[in-house]
């Protein structure tokens, strides 16, 4: 096999051989082992106090959920004494180019196993990615964090084939984020048989509203919901696969009528003062995706839309998901319903995370076990965005630890 | 049909003042709405949503130029569609198609030849185009790139190609033609890009220099591939002095969707709205008319397009207008610049999209 | 003492002067204490009183005082 030359981006200055890195699996860690924790800790404090990184939320979120009360819960979720858990071994983790934040999460989580990790990041340059990279650069100098240092390998390489095709079968686990695409190339490389893929697709995410629930809310109640609503939606530029992007509205036609009214001038009042990050190229797409969705399906904009921040899109239900064309960046596709079961046939695979504002745990409990396809989380307003250890439906946990049985 | 003997019938294509114009463009232009409207169905359909929503200034559709490449756009019967123009497809694979009838094509070159004798003079004088010859040589399927080689060679004769097959410039034709027409008056066309890249920068590099002095320049095509280079039209417009001593030099802009109703750069340096064509700068946050001097996307109306709705057109280029009729060149009109595209937004979302098809 | 840590933790967190920090010191009410300072907050509240917070209590803790209230339920005496 051709040996592939990669760039080392972190441990800085650290001159690895692939072949022994993958061959020596005598750094494997404990579960939750002191040194990882005190490495997580060191990187939420550091991420959380530096005012380097005050300008950039994510990276803010991702401090909070790395801070140690955080991780104390998730060691006491995770490690149960009833089970034996151990690391798989060597996981790689494919980044996506487009959402610098996310793949330190599962790469946090596959550290916490004990497991040697090899991360691929996109050689495009982004301020965030840099800026995290040198921060465990700098954490991993330090001489408490041997082990770590020995299990983490950050790497850009030239998109070949030789590369991936050695890591893919190498790997114990590999960790495909970066939606479609990614998942179909790294698909078509073989892996070991006793290997595992965890893949992230293309995914599309939506709201669902209780007309009668907003009719009844105070205005204070209005503005809160209505503000976690646009944080939901409109940071990174509506693009996470988590953010809605299309609203379905239960309930009858009058009270859904005034229900939209009212909801819509709370947010577009929010928005007037919000810093979204659309630019004219974002208002430009979006028009040009109004009118050919016009040209093509007879869909309306909705009067509410007065400028290029929040456009609105009245659809046929059947319509309501686009998770081929849809070019985020503000756009909300809307339908209505009667009730939630209406929704049903149109809940694939793709669809992701459902915000919703006005439904009981109990009513949502009920309705997802009535014969949905997809659907993989159901989060109040304002939560589309929280990290969650079970993502597309996976407990990442699992899917980086094995369960030793002893009768 | 798409009378415009009110236009054709002015003594200049520059003469409307802008009460007159007002009136006589925006009666012309609703014409064309409601023809559009009636004949051509993803119009209608993109017309209805919008008029529904609150959204743009006007009460008529302007038609981002980028439906022009997802959709074929036609408001005449089949039967009646005499050739289709394509664009360029140079930066991506995507390319407009425009439907062209009989009377839009005829239309379009009529305006051309009123817009260019302004500049050119109604004698047709010997012309030197800066391209090779087999770019006009498919008459079925023209690029806009022939299509606008063979508009302007309307107005030339003695057609001389400067360049050979391979891009090179072929020294003996360019200096056979510059002796032959040594002081008189010629007509020189290309694309910016070309003339800078194959013309000028060759001139140099070989050391020749010719005397063009009595020449008129016209070139078109954008300059972002310049601006890379750091060449503006000050520049552009010293090297054309300095190797050829060419002292007239028009550029213009113009939209494939909108071919004919060119705005052509007037002796101060601004490009000139015609009497038949008209252009607005729009906040693309508000969508609404930004007042002159403020920078934003252009939006340029022409009464030509009949076969297909492009009166109306939203581009993704940003500019400014000065003002209406009060260039000091003299020529009525609005006088703006054009500083290029609208920047891409950085692709976010977790899932790759565009960087990985590229890569992988 | 709580007092004082709960006061540091503000500062810190915030980057607002201590005087600021009062019982009627509300969420978003100034600049400084938004979302994004909310998590820092919240982050050392919890390492400089070693707890635990509830979800509903990180989202509840809308004013200096009820960060006092809340606290107290975890045992943290003012
Ligand atoms: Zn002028």
């Amino acid at each position: 096999m051709t040996k592939p030359t990669v760039n080392i981006v972190a441990p800085l200055g650290k001159t690895v051989d692939l072949e022994l890195f993958f061959s020596d699996l005598s750094t494997l860690g404990q579960p939750f082992s002191d040194e990882s924790v005190n490495f997580v800790d060191a990187l939420s404090s550091a991420l959380l106090t530096n005012s380097a990184y005050k300008m950039y939320p994510e990276m803010i979120a991702l401090g909070f959920w790395l801070r140690r009360a955080n991780i104390q819960r998730l060691k006491q979720q995770v490690l149960t004494d009833s089970i034996i858990r151990l690391p798989r071994g060597v996981v790689f983790h494919v980044a996506p180019s487009n959402v610098d934040t996310i793949f330190i999460y599962s790469l946090i989580i596959s550290l916490l196993m004990g497991n040697k990790n090899v991360v691929r990041v996109s050689g495009k340059p982004s301020l965030q990615k840099d800026l995290i990279v040198q921060l465990i650069n700098d954490l991993l100098l330090s001489p408490a964090l041997t082990d770590t240092s020995a299990n983490l390998l950050i790497i850009t390489y030239s998109h070949d084939d030789v590369t991936s095709r050695y890591i893919s079968e190498k790997a114990d686990v590999r960790m495909l984020w970066g939606g479609d695409k990614t998942v179909g190339y790294f698909s078509a490389l073989p892996i070991r048989p006793t290997s595992v893929d965890i893949k992230f697709a293309n995914k599309y995410s939506m709201a669902i509203i209780s007309a009668e629930h907003i009719n009844y809310l105070s205005a204070d109640e209005l503005y809160l919901q209505a503000r976690a609503f646009v944080n939901d939606s409109y940071s990174f530029g509506q693009m996470a696969c988590s953010s809605p992007r299309a609203i379905c509205w239960v309930g009858d036609t009058s009270s859904i009528s005034i229900a939209k009214s009212k909801f819509w001038q709370v947010v577009k009042e929010i928005l007037y003062g919000f810093e979204h990050e659309l630019t004219e190229s974002n208002y430009i797409d979006k028009l040009a995706y109004v009118f050919e969705h016009a040209s093509k399906h007879r869909s309306k904009l909705n009067e509410t839309s007065e400028n290029s921040v929040l456009t609105i899109v009245d659809v046929a239900l059947s319509e309501i998901v686009d998770s081929e064309f849809h070019c985020g960046s503000g756009l909300f596709l809307q339908a209505e319903v009667d009730k939630l079961t209406d929704l049903n046939k149109h809940l694939s695979r793709k669809i992701q995370t459902l915000t919703y504002l006005g439904f009981t745990f109990e009513a949502l409990s009920d309705w997802i076990r009535s014969g949905i396809y997809g659907v993989d989380r159901i989060v109040p307003f304002g939560k589309s965005l929280d990290f969650d250890y079970v993502w597309d439906g996976v407990n990442l946990f699992d899917g980086v630890s094995r369960i030793v049985s002893i009768k | 049909m798409n009378n415009l003997d009110f236009f054709y019938n002015q003594p200049s294509p520059y003469s409307l003042s802008k009460e007159h114009k007002r009136e006589a463009i925006e009666l012309h232009l609703s014409r064309l709405d409601t023809h559009h409207y009636q004949n051509c169905k993803s119009y209608q359909n993109m017309t209805n949503s919008f008029r529904h929503g609150n959204w743009l200034s006007s009460n008529s559709l302007l038609m981002p130029v980028r439906l022009f490449k997802q959709q074929e756009l036609k408001s005449v019967p089949q039967e009646d569609v005499f050739k289709v123009l394509t664009s360029s497809g140079t930066t991506s694979q995507v390319v407009s198609r425009i439907i062209l009838d009989r009377g839009t094509a005829s239309n379009q070159s009529k305006v051309l030849v009123k817009i260019m004798q302004h500049y050119l003079g109604l004698q047709r004088l010997p012309m030197l185009i800066i391209d090779h010859p087999s770019v006009v040589k498919d008459r079925t399927s023209f690029s806009a790139r022939g299509a606008g080689i063979l508009g302007l060679a309307t107005f030339g004769r003695d057609h001389t190609y400067a360049l050979d097959d391979d891009m090179t410039i072929n020294i003996e034709r360019v200096k056979s033609f510059s002796e032959k027409y040594s002081g008189q008056p010629v007509f020189i066309f290309g694309f910016t890009f070309m003339i800078w890249q194959y013309f000028f920068q060759e001139l140099k590099a070989k050391n020749i220099h010719l005397n063009l002095s009595d020449a008129v320049l016209v070139h078109s095509g954008g300059w972002k591939k310049l601006i890379d280079v750091a060449v503006d039209n000050t520049v552009f417009k010293q090297v054309a002095y300095n190797t050829c001593e060419i002292k007239r030099v028009h550029n213009f802009y113009g939209m494939v969707e909108q071919v004919g109703s060119i705005f052509v750069e007037c002796s101060h340096g601004y490009l000139h709205a015609p009497d038949y064509a008209d252009i607005d700068i729009i906040s693309a946050e508000t969508m609404k008319v930004l007042p002159y001097g403020e920078k934003g996307l252009i939006a340029v109306s022409s009464v030509l397009p009949y076969s297909y709705p492009g009166h109306r057109l939203l581009t993704e280029d940003l500019g400014t207008i000065y003002g209406e009729d009060n260039c000091a060149c003299g020529l009525k009109g609005k006088y703006f610049h054009v500083h290029g595209r609208v920047p891409k937004a950085e692709v976010r979302g977790c899932s790759d999209t565009h960087a990985v098809e590229q890569k992988l | 003492m709580s007092q004082d840590i709960l006061v540091q933790c503000f500062v810190e967190a915030l980057g607002v002067q201590a005087p600021v920090v009062v019982d009627s010191l509300k969420y978003n009410s100034i600049a400084q204490w938004d979302s994004v300072a909310h998590m820092t907050l919240i982050a050392m509240l919890e390492e400089k009183f070693d707890l635990m917070l509830d979800t509903d209590d990180i989202i509840d803790m809308s004013s200096v005082a009820k960060a006092k209230e809340i606290l107290s339920k975890y045992g943290v005496h003012f």
